[in-house]
């Protein structure tokens, strides 16, 4: 079979896969898009919400928060959870600013972050597997350690600046930038997140339903028992999933980094929520067992356009948080109500 | 294969949780194309015992002979390699994956070397689950809302489907009802016919004995005695259960015998 015939197939059957949670997230947020396009066309008079500007601004603002919700799948897919990822990229920021600052060279400002997020995430497999914490607990203790080694290796807490040009490229760089695609029509004014995000999404999703990774990860999450009794090893299925989350919160601080043009140590404060809602909101189970990529980033969307719109409506930004809340628990009740009817 | 060589013998078995002795010094064995029963009350250590041969604990101490050679069993995937799978009561399969996610589960057939080859999953289990007589309606239906005997011929569909030779079924029927029972029974006697040897395990005497060529009884972690079902009753066996006394003609282990 050729690769033409083969994608199309892929996404095929990525929709079949989902079920009436995720169809109403993406009918929400369907929903929710001709609301806003249609309010802000009578408020400002002119479409400023689905325009190419705002599209790809919501999409890039998305990719910080979507990266890690890949991730956050994964581990919520094994029942477990990850409330260190926060804290976590504001580490691998800063390394990456240090190491900016400090003229290091690209590569290592880019792949020591990266293994710092592998390396977190390993060590959390581990406390939780071997040492039988709570990943709850466990992950707390990333949440607040980590955040006090990001001041630390701060100055004072004042962000750390001094970023090459070159670095630029990852956070603010647009696919017009690479020699070769200058010249062609939209495909220029994409911007590099919005490619990383897509990239971490495809790898993600396809790893999620068509390698046997992904399928095991499924099973521990139905039925750790019974996984392990089928010959799979569960801890090492464990390990690996706080392994991803811990690089796509890597991936997502050399992005900020990048894109804030400096490393902060305040930076993914309370982020870790946000990851988790979109989890949520995309239909994955917090006991395990049943979601996917495709639905988390479906949240993530979904709560990336609430925020945007009210922000183009110049709601009160305090009512934002409200706003998201209710949409969160108005998830987690759906999924209530759902187990509640499969059982 | 000697007519004499088990297909499985257990040697003199020891394992303790804890100061629990769960079970101590048992041996019994398994011969092909036959059902061994394996009864007691509940705690008797029978959960325990199978679970050294499935790979789930290791053994204190003891030995395990397949086929006359002794073998090493540290994990389920090891168990597999030797031709033995479990049918478990209850945890057995993951409720939130289909019939042939749950069939293939830990060996999946893969397309290219790296990508699950689904289509290829779906026909196979269909193959296998008509073999069993199983007619589901889509066999895409995540396992938790089929029943318990739909449910219990997946987890037979399982074993078959990889060529066990050594099969254990940990109460098998318990879950089921009387309609369902009796065809988890012609199951087993379809099994042995094909020369599989069973371990058929239950706190219930009822269950089993029928179904069994020999029944070996375990009280409190020991083995009272291993008896052919031809040459006793069902009283006979229940005393063996409840007093831990064995009948006059009681047999010992039949390899122990040559
Ligand atoms: N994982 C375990 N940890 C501690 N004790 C156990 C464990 N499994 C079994 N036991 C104990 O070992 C004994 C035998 O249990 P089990 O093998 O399950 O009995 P049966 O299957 O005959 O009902 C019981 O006293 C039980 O409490
Ligand atoms: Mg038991």
């Amino acid at each position: 079979m050729s690769k033409l015939t083969t994608q199309p197939m892929l996404l095929g059957r990525s929709l079949a896969r989902l079920d009436w949670r995720q169809y109403l997230t993406l009918f929400i947020f369907l929903g929710l898009c001709v609301v806003f396009h249609f309010l802000t066309l009578w408020k400002l008079g002119r479409p400023a919400f689905i325009s190419q500007v705002n599209v790809i601004n919501v999409i890039r603002q998305v990719s910080i928060v979507g990266i890690m919700a890949v991730g956050m799948t994964y581990v919520i897919m094994v029942a477990e959870i990850d409330l260190g990822v926060g804290s976590l990229l504001a580490v691998c920021g800063m390394i990456a600013a240090l190491l900016q600052r400090a003229d290091a060279g690209l590569l290592a400002s880019i792949l020591l972050p990266l293994l710092v997020g592998v390396a977190t995430g390993l060590f959390v497999g581990l406390l939780v597997t071997y040492g039988r914490i709570p990943s709850f607990v466990a992950t707390l203790g990333v949440l607040a350690s980590y955040r006090g080694i990001a001041l630390l290796i701060s100055n004072r807490g004042q962000p750390v600046t001094g970023i090459d040009p070159s670095f630029r490229f990852i956070g603010a760089g647009v696919l017009g930038d690479v020699p070769g695609l200058a010249s062609i029509p939209f495909i220029k004014v994409i911007p590099i997140p919005i490619v990383i995000f897509a990239v971490v999404i495809a790898v993600g999703a396809i790893v999620f339903q068509r390698y046997p990774f992904g399928r095991h990860v499924a099973a521990v999450g139905g039925n750790a028992t019974a996984a392990r009794l089928s010959g799979i090893n569960v801890r090492a299925i464990k390990l690996a999933v706080f392994a991803i989350s811990g690089i796509c919160a890597a991936i997502s601080a050399l992005i900020l980094t990048s894109r804030l043009n400096m490393g902060s140590p305040l930076s993914g404060t309370t982020m870790e929520l946000d990851v988790i809602a979109a989890v949520v909101v995309g239909g994955t189970s917090l006991y395990g067992g049943r979601g996917s990529v495709l639905g988390s980033i479906l949240g993530a969307m979904l709560i990336g356009v609430l925020s945007n719109g009210l922000n183009l409506m110049a709601v009160n930004p305090h009512w934002q948080p409200v706003v998201k809340g209710v949409v969160i628990a108005t998830a987690v009740l759906l999924d209530q109500l759902g187990r509640r009817h499969e059982e | 294969m000697a007519e004499n060589t088990p297909l499985v013998e257990m040697r003199n078995i020891y394992k303790s949780f804890g100061g629990v002795h769960a079970v101590e010094d048992v041996t019994i064995d398994l011969f092909a194309g036959e059902v061994v029963g394996l009864v007691g009350h509940n705690g008797a250590g029978k959960s325990t015992l199978i679970k050294m041969l499935s790979g789930a604990y290791t053994a204190d101490s003891g030995k395990i002979f397949i086929d006359g050679r002794e073998v090493t069993i540290n994990n389920p995937r090891d168990a597999r390699k030797y031709g033995i799978e479990t049918i478990y009561q209850t945890l057995a399969l993951a409720d939130n994956l289909d019939a042939p996610a749950n069939i293939f589960l830990g060996r999946e057939l893969m397309r290219s070397g790296y990508l699950l080859n689904d289509d290829a999953m779906e026909a196979a289990s269909r193959e296998v689950l008509d073999r069993l007589r199983l007619n589901l309606p889509s066999v895409k239906e995540k396992v938790v809302n089929l029943s318990g005997g739909q449910r219990q011929a997946v987890a037979i569909g399982r074993a078959i489907y990889f060529n066990a030779k050594i099969l254990i079924m940990d109460e098998p029927t318990a879950a089921l009802g009387p309609e369902e029972t009796a065809q988890v029974g012609e199951l087993i006697h379809q099994l042995k016919k094909e020369g599989l040897g069973i371990f058929l395990i239950s706190h219930d005497l009822h269950d089993v004995f029928d179904l069994s060529d020999r029944v070996s009884v375990l009280k409190n972690g020991a083995l009272v005695g291993t008896v052919h079902t031809a040459d006793v009753t069902k009283d006979d066996v229940l005393a063996m259960i409840i007093a831990g006394k064995l009948p006059e003609v009681a047999t010992t282990p039949k390899s122990a015998q040559a």
